[in-house]
């Protein structure tokens, strides 16, 4: 059934792949891969510093895009954006974890709705391709057959502005006790039958559960951005699923170079934003990030 | 007490008196089995040694695995009284994750030949184990791979009248229940059901909420009891490590939706909690004891 809107999908995908192997020919300097590496910006940084200081150290630090949270001073965030000079390739939705699209109060779901037309709109206003959202959640109230129609029905009303704006509603995985199969994740993308609906793959989210590398390769072109996040399975058995994430970039499971490797077999170009959940305490922030970028740049070589 | 509940537990009460006149029977109805692979201890007990401490214990039935020596098991039965309600295959089920073609096909013997065990004993069905998901096996692969297999043994599964019941387990597969539900339905054959672990989705899931969606598809149920508490501090498979009540499980919710699905039939016990040094018998007592304790809630 969706033969023919995936043919078309991969036809223009390879068209705009060789429209920029010949526009930008790879120098032998040139990273190994075309990614640009992202931070998303949130609580790791600290509250103390302006959002103009915030962008300054991710641009000192190496990194070259950011991920905002919706919701807040577009103008503050321009400015930063212009003076710095980095792109914003996502912008994160700020409601859908308080106000639920999977929730049973109609009127609860509807705040995250026009929350959600509004981060499209802010994406939009900042250049960005898509946006973060995070579908819903399941939980002892909230069963995984609701959450999946409910979030449905929610994010099919954004699709239309979805598609005038030219912004991708990219979903993401998360800890929510939802989307625990890579291959009902791609089927729920496809139910939209909408090109502006898309994923977006947090790598380290889905380690306490299966493999990222089958992920993508399972996911394909629907990856619209990636969440670069270490996850150790021996933390897992030992003290806890949660404490699987106490763990730096490349000290963890994550099979990288496997990882890589399903990256470039599925064609995946674009930004690796980081969302480290590893956060030790008491360190300098900009040399954090500088260690971050560091290590990103040999996960990306890898 | 409303007139239905009234009526439920005097009719429980009369089959109880008839069937079984030393063990109370549950308000339910529930029939209680126990798959012999987790029976407790270490000894050296034959079959029907096993069978009648069982049986001693109010059990009514037994899970035994598939390629034992068939005339063994039936006279332990016969010995006994104990049912056979399924029958295992895991182990060779598994197999049919493996990447080579023929591995599966030694899957897809392996569960022909726990359909034939079933149909001597008179089981409705058997657990099949939906291979794996590993490094090796990707979630797509795995899914394309078992159902080849199954099908294969579709055609015996009917030809027998028994149901081949998927079960969910700790292989990384099945992990949705809403894809559970899709993974049966698309086999388009009531030879294909469920065998639903009660425990073993607490890590990531909540079993009232899969046996409303898993519905009718659910042919045999298994007991076991999961602590998120105990996962979240001392690590994952630690969670197991808890007695029949003294866990997670909710109970009351897991009854009422296995009431809402008009589940009537067996409740296995598979005790993923398996304290040392114990005496089988009174390890048996104390599990079937708590399981009418959970079939009365």
């Amino acid at each position: 059934m969706n033969t023919h809107l995936s043919r078309r999908t991969f036809l223009q995908h390879s068209l705009t792949a060789t429209a920029l192997a010949l526009a930008a020919p790879r120098l032998s300097a040139a990273p190994k891969r075309n990614l640009k590496k992202g931070y998303k910006l949130g609580a790791s940084l600290g509250k103390k510093q302006t959002v103009l200081e915030q962008f300054q150290w991710l641009k000192e630090a190496g990194f070259e895009g950011v991920e905002p949270m919706a919701g807040r001073d577009t103008t503050e965030i321009l400015k930063a954006r212009d003076a710095t000079g980095l792109a914003i390739p996502s912008v994160c939705c700020s409601t859908h974890w308080v106000k639920p699209l999977s929730d049973p109060n109609p009127g609860t779901r509807a705040i995250t709705v026009e929350a959600l037309k509004s981060t499209l709109r802010e994406a939009k206003l900042y250049g960005a391709r898509s946006i973060l959202l995070v579908p819903g959640i399941v939980n002892a109230q909230i069963s995984y057959a609701d959450a999946y129609a409910r979030s449905q029905a929610a994010i099919r009303e954004a699709v239309p502005l979805a598609e005038e704006l030219g912004v991708k509603i990219a979903i993401e995985n998360v800890w929510n006790g939802f989307h625990l199969s890579p291959l009902e994740a791609a089927r729920y993308v496809d139910e939209f039958k909408s090109p502006a609906v898309a994923w977006h793959f947090d790598i380290g989210n889905v380690i306490s559960i299966g493999w990222p590398e089958h992920w993508i390769r399972i996911l394909g072109k629907r990856i619209a951005t990636l969440h670069i996040k270490e996850y150790s399975r021996k933390q897992q058995s030992e003290q806890g699923p949660r404490k699987g994430f106490e763990v730096d970039y490349l000290e963890g499971d994550n099979n990288w170079p496997a990882v890589m490797k399903a990256l470039d077999d599925i064609g995946y170009e674009g930004w690796g934003i980081a969302e480290p959940a590893y956060r030790p305490k008491d360190i300098d922030p900009l040399e954090r990030l500088k260690e971050i970028s560091r290590r990103m740049d040999k996960i990306f070589a890898s | 007490m409303n007139p239905v509940t009234r009526r439920d537990f005097l009719g429980a009460l009369a089959l109880g008196a008839l069937a079984q006149p030393a063990f109370a029977a549950n308000k339910r109805g529930f029939k209680k089995g126990y798959m012999l692979a987790t029976f407790p201890g270490e000894n050296s007990l034959s079959t029907q040694e096993k069978f009648q401490l069982l049986k001693d214990a109010g059990f009514a039935g037994v899970e035994p695995r598939s390629h034992m020596d068939q005339e063994e098991v039936l006279r332990a039965c016969e010995a006994t009284g104990l049912a056979v309600p399924s029958v295992a295959c895991g182990p060779h089920s598994r197999l049919l994750a493996n990447p080579s073609p023929a591995t599966r096909a030694k899957g897809v013997e392996g569960i022909q030949q726990a359909l034939r065990d079933a149909k001597r004993y008179g089981a409705p069905s058997i657990l099949v184990v939906p291979g794996g998901v590993s490094a090796q096996t990707s979630y797509a692969d795995n899914y394309k791979w078992t159902q080849e297999g199954i099908r294969q043994c579709i055609p015996l599964a009917e030809e027998l009248g028994v149901a081949m019941s998927i079960e969910n387990v700790w292989n990384n597969f099945q992990l949705s229940p809403l894809e559970a539900a899709r993974y049966i339905d698309e086999f388009q054959s009531k030879a294909v059901k469920y065998h639903f672990d009660i425990g073993n989705v607490m890590w990531m899931g909540w079993p009232e909420q899969w046996i409303r969606i898993l519905g009718r598809r659910i042919q045999t149920v298994h007991l076991k009891e999961f602590s998120r508490a105990k996962m979240n501090e001392q690590g994952k498979r630690k969670g197991f490590d808890v007695e029949y009540l003294e866990g997670d499980n909710d109970w009351p919710a897991i009854m009422k939706a296995l009431d809402e699905t008009g589940y009537r039939g067996w409740g296995i016990a598979e005790p993923a909690y398996r304290p040392a040094k114990v005496e089988p018998a009174a390890r048996l007592r104390e599990i079937s004891q708590r399981m009418d304790k959970i079939f009365n809630l």
